[in-house]
């Protein structure tokens, strides 16, 4: 029990360690901005098709289950109003997160395995480049960039999905739906979608280019690397989601 | 050049390499033969420090790099060249910028010049007609011919490392191969060849380590091996001696 405690604190530490050095490499020349556009390039628009489909489908849901619900107490002029909380401050960025962490987290974990166990990593090294600085940074830097622009656009489609089920499906006014959005954009719920996909980026970045850099023992260490860089970055999300979410609510003076 | 004193490495908790001791002048050409699991690859990964040993010191041109920090291991690193068994080709470049990798990092070079310096070592090589190809879209000695095109790109290495070059390639290709690592040897520069393949070994090393449960057995010419009165190394040669 001792052992595997130590190990998880070990692998913790290098994940602390890998991830620091990957973005204190960012103000460290030289600057691989190639490399940084071709991550930008895989994990946001190689992500936008699938979280776009996802974040519909999920504003239309949302939009549904609310509509019918609130139709029973009459409520269903504050469709909008709680469809727009749920998916900006909370839905919203963590549905993205998960889909990112699955196609692009994954992704980069699996390719990072591949050069690994390809000596790739090994040749970079002895080129006397720092793959650290080469591989890892790029990738860090593209998913805190990319997480947050794909976020933005995924809350658009969702609350439009949710205005197509709540207007055109269910007959309620546009007006009252997209008016009570704007009026819940207040500080606390803009900063707390805002924020949480910069740390989400940062979160499965990190773990997804740390258990593909740890990848050893052939095909099934690489299934093992990719399996394990979604789960832990999955647990981490929800995990790290609720930390944000209680720390803003605390700097926006709610006692809960 | 290469020095090693007493040298031990384990991984999973077996041994690798035991006590291991050696030097290898920067001129020398040296096979490290040995069955597979020996630990010849460990050892070469070993001398570029990509792995760190449990205990001994190697020493690379007179300076110890046993405990050598990551960052001020990349001088040292550059005075080899390897081609790793598998070629090591970075999957998402095209041939030319495999080869062009080096010149694009560490040059000034225009992109004329690299193009032109990269059609040349790809001459050199054989596969100039594969420059815009992807690496899996070659042939494992192609494969390898580009790696060692990428290798020859770093003009400060005095020394190339060969991890099993002829491994898993049909006669045709492993001659090729042999024979490129032949025309190499004139160039002022030595090399170390982790093989298996005897036949190989004897064509281009005028040295010859044996490694037998992770320690050098034997170490010596040509001439020396053959006649050595060894008899984990009989058996080894036993297996050529008889296709021979």
């Amino acid at each position: 029990m001792s052992r595997m405690i130590k190990q998880i604190l070990y692998e913790f530490q290098q994940f602390y360690l890998l991830t620091c050095r990957g973005l204190l490499n960012i103000f460290r020349r030289p600057f691989y901005y190639r490399d940084l556009m071709e991550q930008m390039d895989y994990a946001g628009a190689g992500s936008l098709l699938i979280i776009l489909m996802v974040a519909l489908f999920i504003g239309m849901a949302l939009s549904l289950q609310i509509a019918a619900e609130f139709a029973v107490l009459g409520l269903q002029i504050y469709t909008g109003r709680v469809v727009g909380i749920s998916i900006i401050s909370e839905i919203g960025p963590v549905a993205t997160a998960l889909v990112f962490a699955g196609r692009a987290g994954s992704g980069m974990a699996s390719e990072l395995g591949t050069m690994v166990l390809r000596h790739q990593v090994d040749t970079l090294r002895v080129f006397g480049i720092d793959p650290v600085k080469k591989l890892i940074t790029p990738r860090i830097l593209g998913s805190v960039l990319m997480l947050p622009a794909l976020t933005i656009i995924a809350d658009a489609v969702s609350l439009t999905g949710g205005w197509y089920i709540s207007s055109i499906v269910n007959n309620q006014s546009s007006t009252v739906y997209w008016d009570s959005i704007r009026v819940i954009m207040e500080a606390k719920y803009i900063i707390s979608g805002a924020v949480k996909p910069f740390v989400f980026g940062l979160i499965i970045a990190g773990i997804s280019c740390y258990t593909g850099l740890s990848t050893h023992g052939g095909a099934v260490g690489l299934r093992s690397s990719t399996t394990r860089a979604f789960v832990i970055s999955t647990i981490l999300i929800i995990i790290s989601d609720f930390i944000v979410t209680k720390i803003i609510l605390f700097l926006f003076g709610y006692s809960v | 050049m290469i020095k090693f004193e007493n040298v031990t490495f384990s991984r999973g908790g077996h041994t690798v390499l035991k006590e291991v001791s050696f030097f290898i002048g920067s001129n020398e050409t040296v096979a490290v033969l040995g069955s597979s699991g020996e630990g010849k690859t460990t050892l070469l990964r070993l001398i570029l420090r990509l792995l760190h040993p449990d205990s001994g010191r190697i020493i690379i041109d007179d300076l110890d790099i046993t405990d050598l920090p990551e960052e001020k291991l990349a001088p040292v690193r550059k005075k080899f060249s390897i081609v790793f068994q598998d070629g090591a080709l970075f999957d998402s470049l095209t041939v030319r910028e495999n080869v062009a990798f080096y010149f694009r990092e560490f040059t000034n070079y225009t992109e004329n010049e690299i193009e032109k310096h990269v059609r040349e070592l790809l001459g050199f090589v054989g596969v100039e007609e594969a420059i815009d190809l992807m690496p899996e879209e070659l042939s494992g000695g192609m494969q390898r011919r580009v790696a060692i095109a990428r290798a020859l790109a770093t003009r400060e290495s005095k020394m190339f490392l060969y991890d099993e070059p002829t491994s898993d390639l049909d006669p045709l290709s492993a001659d090729k191969i042999c024979s490129l690592i032949k025309d190499l040897d004139g160039r002022e520069r030595g090399f170390i060849v982790v093989t298996h393949a005897i036949p190989d070994a004897l064509r281009l090393a005028r040295r010859f380590m044996f490694l037998k449960n992770g320690s050098i057995l034997f170490d010596g010419t040509k001439e020396q091996m053959l006649n050595a009165d060894i008899p984990e190394l009989r058996l080894f040669l036993s297996y050529w001696r008889e296709i021979h």
